[in-house]
């Protein structure tokens, strides 16, 4: 019986992995890149963005070092890297374990979720990542909005 | 010359990577990929035999030929430097997952977008050639073997370059490189390549990407097997191996690609004045996106340009030698990828081979010495895999 529950939750998990990677990753409000309030990173373009979250750049073009972190699988970090890079999620995955096994860069560290993030971000001057904007804190400093 | 400046480099790189103020708050960082797969030919008379990867025999179904583990790890020395390490688990001619190390490097980027490396690197000659075993990252089951069977030259020990820069709306990266030396085993002999330098050259712009790639070295070759003391009782060794050989290894290749559609092209050659042929091999794939679900087709050639010694018909044996040394084919390739988790991709292909009419192409037969090879053959292969990354 609890074998037969846990297959059915397999089955679902995969049909709503399926239907999520068929809808257009756009159907989300903003997302917006932030760090801690008193971080050292004050300003950020989105092609520097980009390149850091695509790990063509390992830290700020001023050599600032930058800690990247991603959120768990989901809407909110698909539509992230659709809107910066125009990848999907299947693409994203797929470059991603190219630029890592090949030894070009580390990928960005993932956290559990915004609570996790802002408690990093609070602790490490050096962090960046990305929320909904509606769960940006006043702890936080806004680098870029994602439309 | 070339060693001693790959070591003084490495200690070079070193001192600046652990003589760094050590702030970085990153620990080891240990992850992997893997592929399991499953390969079956609609003949018993010869096996899959990538001519980059040589085998001695395989199974029915061929469980190891596709099947592979890596392990990476990876340690930051300081903000601007680091170690990485990856340990390859696959199948060679002496046992099935033979562990070796596919990398191992320290790296230090004076600023941001260089990264210097020291160490045990990938061969970059092709476009794929230092992800070819991460299937996870490619739509198919095996890069094709027509193009990425040209180079036996997997890792090499030395020093490289990555220079990514934005110019404009055009990303660049330049990656140029010298080794002390890379080597290949196969059953009954071996190759190096020494020497070697090279560089290649990437641009992406919007949807489009393409690579430039020219690598070369000395080459140096020793073969074992029955049809090679046969012949070289006639011939001499000296005129069918040795050393001083120079090989080069040159690609072009492009990829495009939209939310629906990818395209992947890819053109290389082998230049190699003795010992083994010089041959041109292409690909075409083309990638169809339905969600989470990719069919592919994909159309690959390799054809030779000269043979691996003189053609001389006083000498017993040598159609069968030249050929045994000729991996010329052309394939056609229907398959699909579905990503089933965000780790995890299922795929299966199918396969129809035209074997050269003088060359063994990427098989062998199961005996050596019997009146049936794979030459002129159309070999039907069917593939599935599963490929993960944690």
């Amino acid at each position: 019986m609890q074998y037969a529950r846990r297959t059915t939750a397999f089955l679902f998990n995969v049909v709503v992995i399926m239907v999520c990677a068929c809808l257009p990753p756009g159907a989300l409000a903003q997302v917006v890149v932030v760090t801690g309030q008193d971080g050292v990173i004050t300003q950020l373009g989105r092609v520097e963005a980009e390149q850091l979250y695509l790990g063509r750049l390992n830290a700020l073009r001023d050599g600032t070092p930058v800690r990247l972190h991603d959120l768990p699988p989901g809407p909110t970090r698909d539509s992230f890297y659709f809107r910066l890079t125009g990848k999907n999620p299947i693409q994203t995955r797929a470059y991603w374990s190219r630029i890592v096994f090949t030894g070009r860069a580390r990928p960005p560290r993932e956290v559990s979720g915004p609570e996790q993030l802002r408690t990093t971000l609070a602790a490490d001057p050096h962090a960046m990542g990305y929320l909904p904007a509606q769960s940006v804190t006043a702890d936080m400093r806004v680098l870029l909005t994602l439309d | 010359m070339t060693r001693h400046f790959a070591v003084s480099c490495l200690v070079v790189l070193t001192t600046l990577a652990t003589g760094s103020t050590a702030n970085a708050s990153d620990s080891l960082h240990v992850s992997g990929f893997g592929t399991t797969g499953l390969l079956w030919l609609d003949t018993s008379d010869h096996f899959f035999n990538h001519p980059a990867k040589t085998r001695g025999r395989a199974d029915r179904p061929d469980f190891d030929s596709d099947t592979r583990l890596g392990i990476q790890a990876s340690m930051p020395l300081a903000d601007r430097s680091g170690v990485t390490v990856q340990a390859l688990f696959s199948g060679t001619h002496l046992r099935p997952f033979m562990p070796r190390i596919s990398w191992a490097f320290v790296h230090h980027s004076p600023t941001p977008g260089l990264m210097l490396r020291a160490g045990r690197l990938r061969t970059p000659f092709f476009m794929n050639s230092d992800s070819m075993d991460v299937g996870f990252a490619h739509p198919w089951i095996r890069s094709p073997v027509e193009v990425y069977g040209l180079n036996p030259f997997d890792a090499m020990d030395g020093i490289d370059m990555l220079y990514t820069r934005r110019a404009g709306s055009v990303d660049l990266e330049f990656q140029p490189y010298i080794g002390h030396k890379a080597k290949h085993a196969f059953p009954d002999g071996r190759v190096e390549l020494t020497r070697i330098a090279g560089a290649r050259f990437s641009f992406a712009y919007d949807r489009f990407s393409a690579h430039l790639g020219y690598g070369r070295g000395k080459l140096s070759i020793r073969y074992g097997d029955p049809l090679f003391a046969l012949v070289a009782s006639q011939a001499g060794r000296d005129a069918l191996s040795g050393s001083g050989a120079h090989a080069g290894f040159t690609s072009a290749g492009f990829e495009w690609v939209d939310g629906r559609f990818q395209l992947i092209g890819e053109y290389a050659r082998r230049r190699v004045d003795r010992y083994i042929t010089d041959a041109d091999g292409w690909h075409l794939t083309g990638i169809y996106r339905m969600g989470a679900v990719s069919p592919y087709l994909t159309v690959a050639r390799q054809r030779s340009v000269s043979d691996a010694a003189p053609r001389n018909p006083s000498i017993s044996g040598i159609d069968a030698y030249l050929a045994s040394r000729d991996n010329a084919q052309r394939s056609i390739t229907l398959g699909a990828r579905w990503d089933l988790h965000p780790n995890l991709a299922l795929k299966g292909e199918w396969s129809r081979v035209r074997v050269g009419r003088n060359a063994w192409g990427a098989y062998f037969p199961r005996n050596a010495t019997g009146a049936t090879t794979p030459a002129g053959e159309r070999i039907d292969m069917l593939s599935l895999s599963l490929d993960f990354v944690f």
